[in-house]
């Protein structure tokens, strides 16, 4: 998949990077849960993973901190 | 020595760890029986999976067979490998004393901070369950005891999502009657043997002459007399670089018979653990080639050098000494290298030294480590799947899907 999107972010002290709603094919989604995060090195960065969901389907979505790319990688039907 | 018998030791042991990930990740996942892996084997199964009968190592055939039901999920070693770090990084807000058991397992000394936590061992470890479980969603169960042996004795006891604290006075209860298999180091090859001598319990293993065990067993014979009455003076130690050994592996898929295709991902192996070991800042001087047939029959061939070595090509040309005296014209699967016997690197040009090909490296190792593995790498490597995972001497060795 790996498509990049808009996404709307909170920066949190607590919890990092909070995404809250991301573009995706021209819908805006409303991210109602974060199920996990995690993050995966990428040379001197870090790629953030986020497994979110909009309350019908689950993504999950990438940030490459180099880049400042955020990217949707894989989709489920929930 | 410290006193064995006053030390408090604690083991935190995620429950079923990567379906865990999974099932928290995937709310879809929640309460169905799921099974982490390839089309092969499965690596890891949910407790769910479990009641079926659903065990790790198993083929994913015959899980499906006695689980009809069973979903299985490709596996995704960055998100457990990523989570493991982050949980472990907790660890040292309890105690500096940490010994990284596996990915998923790390034995505390809370001897000397218990003090800080009312004294309570099941206190503090109620706190550190708590703090994975709102981080990540998922459980560990923590076995407390006076060694590291009945800790993880109390662990498994405490499974799932539990504590069990099992004080001296109590061991010998509980030994009496427990399966050998229970203890950790006795595997079924060992159950077998001990089986065969009427020994069932550990409580039989204890009773039985210490001569004859160390006749039939060697030196382990008194380790086991040890084990069954409830002694283990090993100490919770942080793995130093000595016992540590840098590693990569890979699953061929559907394994390859031309043996110059396996020298290709040695090669691709040997250069990743090399960038590895000199990111690390260290050399290292035991090379082990690992192979895995496709009958699962794996084995390792070990060459110590006089020299410390650190660059891909040196750590090949010893992997290929090694790979090219091994049985030929089956199938192979698996291919795995590393270097051990690590120490610190302090490199020095001396005279007659290939000083271009060090630069070489250094230039190598500053685009790959900005950019990402693999912004250069060999035209070779173009014939090959690339990207592979990696092994450390406390992750486990998987075959998944990548």
């Amino acid at each position: 998949m790996k498509k990049e999107i808009k996404v709307g972010v909170i920066f949190d002290r607590d919890n990092g990077l909070r995404p809250v709603w991301f573009i995706y094919m021209n819908n805006k989604h409303n991210i109602k849960t974060i199920t996990y995060r995690w993050r995966v090195k990428k040379g001197l960065s870090y790629i953030e993973h986020y497994s979110v969901s909009d309350g019908q389907n689950l993504y999950e979505i990438t940030y490459d901190r180099i880049n400042t790319i955020w990217k949707l990688e894989n989709t489920y039907d929930i | 020595m410290k006193d064995c018998n006053n030390k408090i030791i604690m083991l935190i042991d995620m429950d079923a760890f990567f379906a865990s990930c999974e099932q928290q990740e995937k709310p879809f996942l929640r309460g169905k029986p799921i099974a982490v892996g390839g089309k092969n084997v499965v690596a890891a199964c949910s407790y769910e999976a479990k009641r079926y009968g659903v065990k790790s190592g198993m083929s994913t055939f015959e899980a499906l067979k006695i689980c009809p039901d069973l979903i299985v999920v490709p596996g995704d070693m960055e998100k457990y490998a990523s989570t493991s770090r982050e949980i472990m990084r907790m660890l040292p807000d309890y105690t500096p004393e940490i010994e990284i058991f596996s990915i998923d397992e790390a034995f505390l000394d809370i001897t000397s901070t218990i003090k800080f936590w009312n004294n309570d061992p099941v206190f503090l470890a109620e706190h550190l369950r708590r703090r994975i479980r709102k981080r990540f969603g998922i459980t560990a169960s923590v076995g407390i005891s006076y060694n590291k042996l009945i800790a993880k004795l109390a662990a498994s006891m405490a499974k799932p999502d539990g504590v069990k604290y099992i004080e001296k006075n109590d061991t010998h209860e509980i030994l009496e009657n427990l399966p050998v298999d229970e203890l950790s180091g006795i595997g079924r090859k060992l159950k077998i043997k001990l089986n065969e001598l009427g020994i069932a319990t550990c409580g039989e293993l204890g009773k039985f002459p210490v001569k004859i065990l160390r006749r039939l067993f060697g030196q382990y014979g008194m380790i086991l007399h040890y084990m069954a009455i409830g002694e283990d003076k090993g100490e919770v130690k942080e793995l130093t670089p000595k016992n540590r050994s840098i590693g990569h592996s890979r699953t061929i898929p559907g394994g390859v018979k031309d043996y110059n295709i396996a020298r290709i991902y040695l090669l691709r192996l040997c250069e990743m653990v090399g960038r590895r070991v000199r990111k690390s800042g260290f050399v290292g001087r035991t090379v082990t080639l690992t192979i895995r047939y496709d009958d699962f029959f794996t084995f390792s061939r070990q060459k110590s050098l006089y020299d410390y070595i650190d660059a891909g090509e040196d750590i090949y040309k010893e992997a290929l000494y090694l790979f090219d005296r091994i049985e030929t014209g089956k199938s192979i699967r698996l291919v795995g290298i590393s270097l051990s016997g690590l120490v610190k690197a302090s490199r020095q040009i001396t005279i007659g030294e290939n000083t271009d090909n060090i630069r070489f490296l250094h230039a190598l190792d500053s685009v790959n480590n900005r950019y990402g593995e693999d912004t250069i790498k060999r035209a070779s490597f173009s014939l090959i799947d690339v990207p592979v995972k990696s092994i450390s001497n406390f992750e486990k060795h998987l075959d998944l899907k990548l």
